[in-house]
């Protein structure tokens, strides 16, 4: 008799387990589907290609090659400089946009109330399309018009007007000037509310307790802000490293290859030299590359949180 | 039951949607055939009026053809070119310049000229730039704009800088002289000379008579040498060039036509048409005054005084999937050869026609002196360029290096070293 209620409510359970999985799988099924059919083939597919011989302008050499194009990419100087650009630019985009943001976040939150209003007009940089933002800038830092020129002249900085754009050196600080300008918003926001999330009493406490502005940041705010600065980081550094607009309308990667990133240089190669082979086996690596760093951050993710 | 009812209508309903424009002939709608034009005339303000009103003229002679231009950037139409065809979504019709032909052929997207344009037709067209749509020995497109790079020289800007503007220079050795001794007296706003230096393969056409002019020959049947002292002495002149602030680095050639719009431009290397865009960027320059201040001349010769220049030529080709090649070469002649276009377009903007009977169909066109110039003093000086299908792999890295060479300290030796090893290096 006991025997055979487990044995009904094992089915029941079972049944139950079934029918959720079921509900589970009918939400899921257009989202991965779409997935599927969007992200998924693409990437095999591009997986697929990287192994022929495959440029356009010579459809009847088109041929599978095995490791070929993975072979011409570990001599090839370009990749490695394309590389190296994209942890540069990464790197301090990320770093300055983070210390900037946290500034700000302290210094809004720090407002009276009626001021805070002023968080929205300084959202406004993270919401204007790169595309906007890149040509808007590529202005600013023109040799001839530019009014960064203009102003830095004005204020005695330089003597004569500067190419920021057309030197190597200043192309590239001109092009994460203006991406920290669109994602600092980005760090404040998070910030912000992480600073909401603090207890008042916390830092009264520590107050009570004697600490001065800078010791109730260090050993207060800046904990409860750890896990915020540390996924928010994570998820720019991602973002970055496949970042595109700014820097093409900017500079198109030039001058030469001072601030070609491995996107960019992706795009020149299929779209400007049209090796789609060849642009296939840099875009594996780089999705190996962005899949290892996705995997640190859901890591980090699921520890945290 | 009744939600599945209700899915299942729904999902007939939206496969209903996507299969009936299928079943419906591809654009075809009560026998009007729809047919699709990349370009990017429509994409520019100059050029965007006329070229809508000469498609408006073609629809309303041809009830049932219906157009739709597809308005791309310059710099982006071979790619975007590239892409429909590789995704089975090819235009009917598309412009074309420089190198996009060949490489368009060698891909297999285009229709020969012969398969779609009637002979009378090919043999009205102007030989010389007929031929550049040539791919190993037979034609992919026509022309439709005629436009090889002529030199403007402002001459009021000469008389400020000292110099005579009845000797335009003559030599790349002149020409360096001049702009030379300009650059002291004209003030810091006057740009010198206009110089295309980007890293695209248009930038590199327009390098291409200077390379010659300093007597560079790097392409040699299937090699292409840029490690040589003849491309030496053009980078360093290049380098000079920037240096001395007598161009601006960097920069497209169509940044500099609202330079020479504001009257800042001494030297400017463009083909005719130029006109029309710089008296529509500035609409208080009158035609008389433009032709009063700018001369044209042949580009600086080498040193034996023989002159190169590189034609961009606006083309039209028709795709080879196109399901309507009748319709999209009848509206490609109706903008090369019709009444209205000569009138409208090409006399308006400042191109030479692109058929012989059109100089006597619109005898207007002998009469204007920048047209006039061109014919007598530029066109005769045009040279292939040997595009190829690693055309693309050469140019770039040499661009690239033009550009090294322009924005660092880098020794010319070692940039163009570089330059040689990436292109020895091509797969």
């Amino acid at each position: 008799m006991q025997a055979s209620s487990a044995k009904i409510e094992r089915t029941r359970r079972w049944r139950r387990n079934a029918s959720s999985a079921f509900t589970a799988i009918r939400f899921l099924a257009p989202a991965i589907v779409v997935m599927g059919v969007v992200i998924l083939f693409p990437i095999i597919n591009a997986a697929r290609l990287s192994f022929f011989n495959y440029e356009l302008t010579k459809p009847k050499e088109i041929a599978f090659n095995l490791f070929k194009n993975y072979a011409y990419m570990v001599q090839d100087k370009l990749f490695w400089h394309a590389l190296k650009n994209t942890v540069v630019f990464t790197s301090l985009t990320v770093a300055s946009g983070l210390i900037l943001g946290l500034i700000l976040a302290l210094v809004v939150y720090e407002l009276p109330r009626r001021l805070h209003g002023l968080r929205g007009v300084l959202l406004v940089p993270w919401v204007i399309p790169g595309i906007v933002i890149g040509y808007l800038f590529m202005y600013m830092f023109d040799v001839e018009i530019g009014v960064v020129n203009y102003v830095f002249r004005q204020i005695g900085f330089i003597k004569e007007f500067l190419p920021w754009l057309m030197r190597d050196n200043l192309a590239m600080i001109a092009i994460i000037i203006t991406h920290v300008w669109n994602q600092t918003p980005f760090y404040m926001l998070m910030i912000t509310a992480g600073l909401m999330a603090i207890p008042d009493e916390a830092r009264e406490a520590s107050f009570l307790e004697g600490s001065n502005r800078w010791q109730e940041f260090r050993f207060i705010t800046f904990p409860y802000l750890q896990q915020i600065v540390v996924i928010s980081s994570l998820l720019m550094v991602i973002r970055n490293f496949n970042f595109f607009p700014i820097i093409f309308t900017m500079t198109g990667g030039g001058p030469a290859y001072a601030t070609t990133t491995a996107v960019l240089y992706i795009y020149r190669l299929a779209f400007e030299r049209f090796d789609i082979g060849y642009a296939s086996a840099v875009g594996t690596v780089w999705v190996i590359i962005l899949i290892f760093v996705s995997a640190f951050y859901i890591r980090t993710l699921k520890e945290r949180f | 039951m009744r939600t599945r009812t209700i899915l299942v209508s729904i999902c007939a309903a939206l496969f209903l949607l996507s299969v009936v424009p299928v079943f419906a002939g591809g654009g075809q709608e009560g026998g009007v055939v729809t047919i699709e034009f990349v370009n990017w005339v429509t994409a520019e303000e100059s050029t965007r009026t006329p070229v809508d009103d000469i498609i408006d003229d073609f629809e309303s002679k041809n009830p049932d053809i219906d157009v739709t231009p597809v308005p791309v950037g310059f710099s982006d139409i071979l790619n975007q070119l590239t892409v429909m065809y590789n995704s089975g979504d090819a235009p009917d019709l598309a412009q074309a310049a420089g190198p996009n032909i060949t490489l368009l052929t060698l891909m297999g997207a285009l229709a020969s000229a012969d398969q779609v344009f009637p002979k009378d037709f090919q043999n009205d067209l102007v030989k010389s730039a007929y031929d550049l749509t040539m791919v190993e020995g037979t034609h992919y497109g026509i022309p439709w704009a005629p436009g090889p790079d002529g030199l403007f020289y402002n001459k009021d800007l000469m008389r400020q800088a000292g110099l005579d503007p009845n000797s335009p220079p003559e030599t790349i050795y002149d020409f360096q002289d001049q702009i030379a001794k300009a650059r002291g007296p004209l003030p810091e706003e006057i740009v010198v000379f206009g110089f295309d230096t980007t890293v695209r393969m248009f930038g590199f056409e327009m390098t291409y008579p200077f390379l010659r002019a300093f007597g560079a020959t790097p392409f040699q049947g299937d090699k292409a040498n840029f490690n040589t002292p003849e491309v030496k002495e053009y980078m360093q002149w290049m380098r000079t060039s920037v240096e001395n602030k007598y161009t601006l680095p960097g920069k497209k050639i169509g940044e500099f036509r609202p330079i020479a719009a504001q009257g800042r431009l001494a030297f400017m290397i463009d083909p005719s048409f130029v006109k029309g865009i710089v008296l529509s960027i500035n609409d208080q320059l009158t035609e008389e005054q433009f032709n009063n201040s700018w001369g044209v001349t042949a580009l600086p010769g080498d040193k034996n005084g023989k002159h190169y220049t590189y034609a961009s030529d606006h083309q039209l080709c028709v795709f080879e999937q196109s399901k309507h090649k009748d319709a999209a070469a009848k509206l490609a002649m109706h903008l090369v050869n019709s009444d209205y276009a000569l009138r409208n377009y090409l006399l308006k903007i400042g191109y030479t026609p692109a058929t012989k009977s059109a100089l006597d169909r619109v005898p207007e066109f002998k009469q204007d002196p920048i047209l006039k110039a061109f014919v007598e003093k530029v066109n005769d000086t045009v040279v292939k360029i040997p595009y190829g299908p690693d055309y693309a792999n050469i140019v770039i890295p040499f661009m690239a290096g033009v550009q090294e060479v322009i924005t660092t300290n880098k020794s010319i030796d070692e940039v163009l070293a570089g330059v040689q090893e990436q292109i020895a290096n091509i797969k």
